[in-house]
């Protein structure tokens, strides 16, 4: 094969705050889990182990937070899990006798849903509901670039102190390891949100490379020859790559994006509300409430009522999802050409998604991307898939720039995580993050009772620092559960460290914090030590 | 952030919680100034003044420091040669500042100017590197480039157009609910029905009542001239003001204009609140 004239690196995103509670049987943000296990991380697993047994060259990168990590190897949401998805086999079986009756549209569309359901439950059971494993033996094998991201996605640029940045970053790549075998080499910023001195962190755990938005680099200093269309090196020596806004359109944009085609499935109607309620009761929450269950038969059709659209086909959604990454290929083949006219080097084009909008929002999302895989390896030579690793392996001579303060979110900077709705937040993340570095300095060798206080500190204030929570708070979305999870936390450092500084810990207080908020079991307190 | 969690309002209408969670102090007891940037032109401070400091000040310069200095934010510039100081109310202990232009390493001192110009300063902040918003004038040797062709690669890099994220799904989702339930009369689109949710059982004689009103708050010299909807008003002796207003449903404007007494400076603020009221579930 000849050389390409420039690369594609294609990153999925896939996070979850962590959500686990097992003071209750059911639990509805618990939904969030379950529901993406089903529609996107499996199928997305089972797409590209597809593509690996075919010899499909197609290296995707992909970030697995570890708060995600960790409730993906948790054995009670495992169980959990496991249990959802045999209702939701149940209720496919159902399905398919009840739409018997029908049209055959909606028979092969139950069809379908069985299909996937046991597809779903064949993979997770022969890994004994361990994925990660799988993801694991994906990277190992040369298929799947694996990165970290903060430790609970905390929102760097808004900790002063650099060991809460530290901390942050420490304990991320200490859980990648547990995980994954090895070091990562690369990290999602949170919110992909970069301050001056995140760099030096990470240069010192040992990432190589890391992502910034657009702006991120094309407002860096000096300014960026090859815009954002090759990575640079900050003064530490870190990477930085940057999202193309071209690609990010395609699929983002309400008005030209691929997720609204008629033929897609409709997100919005659901049998959660369409079916007798008798019917659907079994496999409704404990509070009977209607709510989307998952299945659905209806396809976008147009600008129309939802008693108004038209069946789904999944066929007929399928050939959409398949004309799209071939649209999606020939605009990067044109983009190349065209990059190269004004680039000296072979261009990489960096699509960057949040995983969950590939399954989950929008169904078809994993067929797009396996129809993509193939194309790309298959029919054209213009361009191939990279990794960020194998780009650097190939191109390490970069210019050296100092990226701009900048996001991934609305308008480009901090203001979705700081704003009048959540910025009473801060002052308590503040004061917390300076009581623990405090606590950690002053006892540098804990142990028993106390070392496992101080451990549990860490986990709080992690868990505390949580970007979801404000971002949830300005969208609006889950706000009462956002800020309660935020005073929750606080509320529990702080009573903790009281009880730690006047040495009188309550074990049984300290052993319900363990229980509930259990996530880094092997985390260690001294990640806080104060740095001179 | 995931897109799956923000499903609109719509989809999940009891979703979640209702419990509060625990109250979390309203103070540390720590004197401290805390500023954080925002976007290439906005800081937000917050503060604490602890008694303690209070106490060193009416030692150090007297008791009357407090009642007659004017309270500030002092902004410098990273080698502190230049500074520029923002009005603040102490009580008020947080504020969003706009700066003069992006960029630079900046960092800030809350204190009190006394009558003779003297800076008492409280506490000192952390320094803050503020985005730029542009592209850099600094170009690299290195890495030349002719003008013609960085314009084009900087068109195709997006123009420095910004973000399409999380936020925009979810606010396109949003809208595609908004269209979708204002033009359906199915059933399960509002997700309200009466079917849907088991009726809450009535507690006869059981009531809930509750409105809201909004408090807007201030400062600028204290000889200074504010009108606030057209109206003037008078500002508290240290330059302070306060209002409050009834807010019914729909939307409300508050131009808020200052003027020095002398005339010759003007300055607005101009708050638009909205207000929407569900009594669904009375």
């Amino acid at each position: 094969m000849t050389e390409p004239k420039g690369y594609l690196n294609l990153v999925l995103h896939a996070h979850l705050p962590y959500i686990r509670h097992p003071e209750y049987n059911d639990f509805l943000e618990e939904d969030w889990f379950y529901e993406a296990i089903t529609e996107t991380y499996v199928p997305i697993l089972d797409m590209m182990e597809r593509l690996a047994g075919e010899g499909v060259r197609s290296p995707f990168t992909m970030s697995l937070t570890p708060p995600l990590c960790n409730m993906l190897s948790d054995e009670l949401l495992m169980n959990r899990y496991r249990a959802r998805l045999n209702k939701l086999i149940e209720l496919s079986e159902k399905e398919v006798h009840r739409t018997r009756s029908l049209s055959p549209a909606f028979q092969e569309t139950a069809e379908m849903y069985r299909r996937n359901f046991y597809r779903i439950r064949e993979i997770v059971d022969a890994c004994h509901g361990r994925l990660l494993e799988r993801f694991r033996r994906l990277q190992d094998d040369g298929h799947l670039e694996i990165i970290t991201c903060g430790a609970t996605h905390g929102y760097l640029p808004l900790m002063i102190r650099e060991e809460a940045r530290y901390a942050q970053i420490r304990v991320a790549v200490d859980d990648y390891q547990r995980h994954f075998g090895r070091p990562p080499k690369g990290i999602w910023l949170p919110e992909c949100a970069f301050a001056p001195g995140v760099d030096k962190v990470l240069k010192e755990n040992g990432i190589r490379f890391t992502f910034l938005d657009s702006h991120g680099l094309l407002f860096g200093t000096p300014r960026p020859r090859y815009g954002i269309f090759s990575p640079v090196y900050s003064q530490q020596g870190v990477a930085f790559f940057s999202r193309d806004m071209e690609t990010a359109q395609q699929v983002w944009s309400a008005e030209m994006g691929y997720p609204g085609d008629l033929s897609y499935r409709e997100f919005y109607r659901d049998v959660g509300y369409d079916l007798d309620y008798e019917y659907i009761r079994p496999y409704l929450h404990e509070d009977g409430v209607r709510r989307n269950v998952g299945l659905k038969y209806f396809k976008v059709t147009g600008r129309v009522a939802l008693g108004d659209k038209q069946p789904y086909s999944p066929s007929a959604a399928k050939e959409t999802a398949a004309s799209h990454a071939g649209n999606f290929m020939f605009n990067r083949e044109r983009q190349v050409e065209y990059l190269r006219t004004v680039m000296n080097r072979p261009p990489v084009v960096v699509s960057i998604y949040d995983a969950e909008l590939f399954g989950h929002w929008w169904f078809e999302g994993p067929y797009f991307l396996e129809y993509l895989a193939r194309k790309v390896h298959y029919d054209q030579d213009m361009f191939k898939m990279t990794t960020p690793m194998r780009y650097l392996e190939k191109f390490p001579e970069l210019q050296i720039i100092e990226p701009e303060p900048s996001s991934w979110g609305d308008k480009g900077y901090h203001e979705v995580w700081l704003n009048a709705s959540n910025d009473w937040i801060y002052p308590h993340l503040h004061i917390m993050a300076d009581k623990m570095i405090d606590l950690a300095g002053k006892n540098p060798n804990a142990d028993g009772v106390q070392k496992r206080a101080l451990n549990q500190l860490a986990r709080e204030l992690l868990l505390a620092q949580s970007s979801d929570w404000a971002f949830l708070i300005t969208v609006g979305t889950a706000k009462n559960y956002a800020e309660k999870r935020t005073r929750d936390h606080c509320d529990r450092f702080l009573r903790l460290e009281s009880q730690v500084r006047e040495n009188r810990i309550d074990e049984g207080y300290l052993h319900g914090l363990e229980d509930r908020d259990n996530i880094f079991p092997l985390i260690d307190y001294r990640v806080y030590s104060p740095r001179s | 952030m995931s897109s799956n969690m923000n499903a609109p309002q719509g989809s999940q209408p009891f979703g979640g919680y209702i419990e509060r969670g625990p109250e979390l102090p309203q103070s540390y007891g720590v004197t401290r100034l805390v500023i954080l940037p925002r976007d290439p032109r906005w800081i937000h401070c917050y503060w604490e003044i602890a008694s303690y400091t209070w106490q060193e000040i009416e030692r150090t310069v007297g008791g009357a420091a407090r009642s007659s200095g004017r309270p500030v934010i002092r902004f410098f510039t990273s080698d502190e040669s230049k500074f520029f100081d923002v009005p603040v109310h102490i009580d008020a202990r947080n504020w969003y500042i706009q700066m003069p232009e992006g960029g630079g390493f900046w960092v800030a001192e809350i204190g009190l100017v006394l009558p003779d110009g003297r800076f008492v300063r409280l506490a000192r902040s952390n320094q803050i590197k503020m985005p730029s918003g542009q592209v850099s004038n600094v170009l690299d040797e290195k890495w030349g480039i002719v003008k013609a062709e960085w314009e084009r690669l900087f068109q195709l890099s997006g123009g420095g157009k910004l973000g399409a994220g999380s936020l925009e799904i979810t606010k396109m989702l949003a809208q595609r609910w908004e269209f979708l339930k204002s033009i359906s009369s199915w059933p399960g689109s509002a997700g309200i029905s009466s079917l849907a949710r088991p009726a809450a059982p009535g507690i006869k004689g059981f009531w809930l009542r509750a409105d809201c009103e909004l408090i807007v708050y201030g400062a600028t010299e204290a000889d200074a001239k504010v009108t606030v909807q057209g109206q003037p008003i008078a500002l508290n002796p240290d330059g302070t003001f306060s209002l409050r207003f009834a807010l019914p449903d729909g939307t409300l404007n508050i131009p808020i204009e200052a003027t020095s007494a002398d005339g010759d400076f003007n300055k607005g603020i101009a708050f638009t609140v909205s207000r929407s009221t569900d009594k669904s579930r009375l």
